[in-house]
């Protein structure tokens, strides 16, 4: 009996997940507007420039370490974390920008000398989960965070750097 | 076969009828071949069981489940075509509906409709049950694919929408009928079961009807096209690259 409800439940949810998203598509061409408005210039050198600053350490070290002021520093680590959010969300608008690049005709397509269509696309998904894990990491953990985890621990655990280590046979690159 | 199936019968015939018939006379046909061809397999199939019901009723089971087997294969070249529909505008994403149909498809074979028929269980049983799980299978991708276009906030048009909720409401009558067969079927719920399996396909061909009444192409809003109204001289294989490496210089900072 549960199972059969459940089915049923699953049933009805599935119709209605699929009818909520249908009905979202009328509202899909403002949202795109405003995707290309929040994402326009964000490529530009001066805007991946300020990318750098948002995300920079050095600031809040001079302000912490050097004038002395650690309250200050950590409101504008506060503040850098809510505008590290934003350009992270203005850079994923800029590329679906690039994504709902239609193409016009088929010989454009036939002339375009970029990776192959599976390529595009492994590169296309690639950085919906890169950015989708660096605006996690920001969130929980502020813009100063390594965004990449060190992988230093997995060469203590590593069974040929055990076997190394064991056997004393040094790495050639390291001792020259 | 009572006069109410014999009604909807002769409903899913008109219907199958016109929606051919508005193609042809629209010259859509080509646009949409598989779904098309979808149709026509369904109306062959309804005459097949006709035939066999009234001329060899021995075989009729046997036809049945059969067609209805090559019903249900073939509703995935459907939908595969209905997700090349809804990406093929877009050169970076072109090939992201049939990913998600590959990748839903092979998970959901091995883990969820392949492992019940290693149990031994009467045939009947062993249908409804790939019956129920190929139809959760094609609503779950359906679901991913519309998602999917969500996600990028793509312009979808009037038919795939159509064809994708058509077959969504027939899937979901479809799994919750099979469901209640499954266990009331010897308690009288067989008469039911007979109805609704065919309602469900008759609401799912209304809806194909509504929607693809006339040809209506999908288009991507103007000032996002590929060379042409803005022609950017950067080919989109190195804008993409371009992207990418911002990101992984922010990154590994």
């Amino acid at each position: 009996m549960t199972s059969i409800m459940s089915y049923m439940v699953g049933a009805l949810l599935l119709l209605l997940a699929i009818g909520f998203l249908l009905a979202y598509q009328g509202r899909d061409a403002s949202v795109a507007d405003a995707e290309r408005e929040s994402g326009r210039g964000l490529m530009d050198e001066s805007a991946l420039y300020l990318a750098e600053r948002i995300f920079s350490l050095s600031d809040y070290r001079w302000l912490r370490d050097e004038l002395g002021f650690p309250h200050l520093a950590r409101e504008l680590a506060r503040h850098r974390r809510n505008l590290a959010i934003q350009w992270l969300r203005g850079f994923r608008s800029s590329f679906n920008q690039l994504v709902r690049a239609a193409q016009l005709d088929k010989r454009e397509e036939s002339t375009n000398t970029g990776p192959p269509g599976w390529g595009i696309l492994f590169l296309t998904l690639r950085f919906h989960f890169l950015l989708s894990y660096a605006l996690v990491v920001v969130r929980l953990f502020g813009p100063y965070h390594r965004l990449v985890p060190s992988f230093g621990w997995l060469r203590a655990v590593s069974w040929a750097e055990y076997r190394k280590e064991r056997l004393g046979i040094v790495d050639a690159r390291s001792s020259s | 076969m009572g006069f109410f199936s014999f009604t909807i019968a002769t409903l899913a015939f008109a219907l199958e009828v016109t929606l051919f018939w508005r193609a042809r006379n629209g010259e859509f046909l080509s646009k949409f071949s598989l779904f098309y061809s979808y149709v026509a397999f369904v109306f062959l199939k309804s005459v097949l069981d006709l035939v066999a019901f009234y001329k060899l009723p021995q075989y009729y089971p046997n036809v049945f489940w059969f067609t209805l087997t090559l019903m249900l294969v073939a509703e995935f070249a459907v939908l595969l075509e209905a997700s090349d529909h809804i990406f093929r505008s877009y050169p970076l994403i072109r090939r992201l509906g049939r990913f998600l149909t590959a990748c839903i498809c092979l998970f959901f074979l091995v883990v969820y409709i392949i492992p019940p028929f290693m149990q031994p269980r009467s045939p009947r049983a062993a249908i409804f049950d790939f019956v129920k799980r190929t139809s959760l299978t094609k609503a779950v991708l359906i679901l991913a694919l519309l998602a999917a276009a969500r996600l990028f906030h793509l312009a979808l048009g009037r038919h795939v929408p159509g064809i994708l909720l058509g077959f969504a409401t027939y899937l979901s009558l479809n799994i919750a009928n099979i469901a209640l067969a499954e266990r009331y079927l010897l308690a009288g719920y067989g008469p039911i079961f007979a109805v609704v399996g065919p309602v469900s396909f008759v609401l799912a061909l209304g809806i194909w009807n509504i929607a693809l009444r006339r040809y209506e192409p999908v288009s991507p809003d103007a000032r996002e096209f590929l060379g042409g109204f803005e022609k950017n001289p950067e080919p989109v294989g190195s804008r993409l690259g371009r992207y990418n490496n911002e990101l992984m210089r922010l990154l590994r900072r």
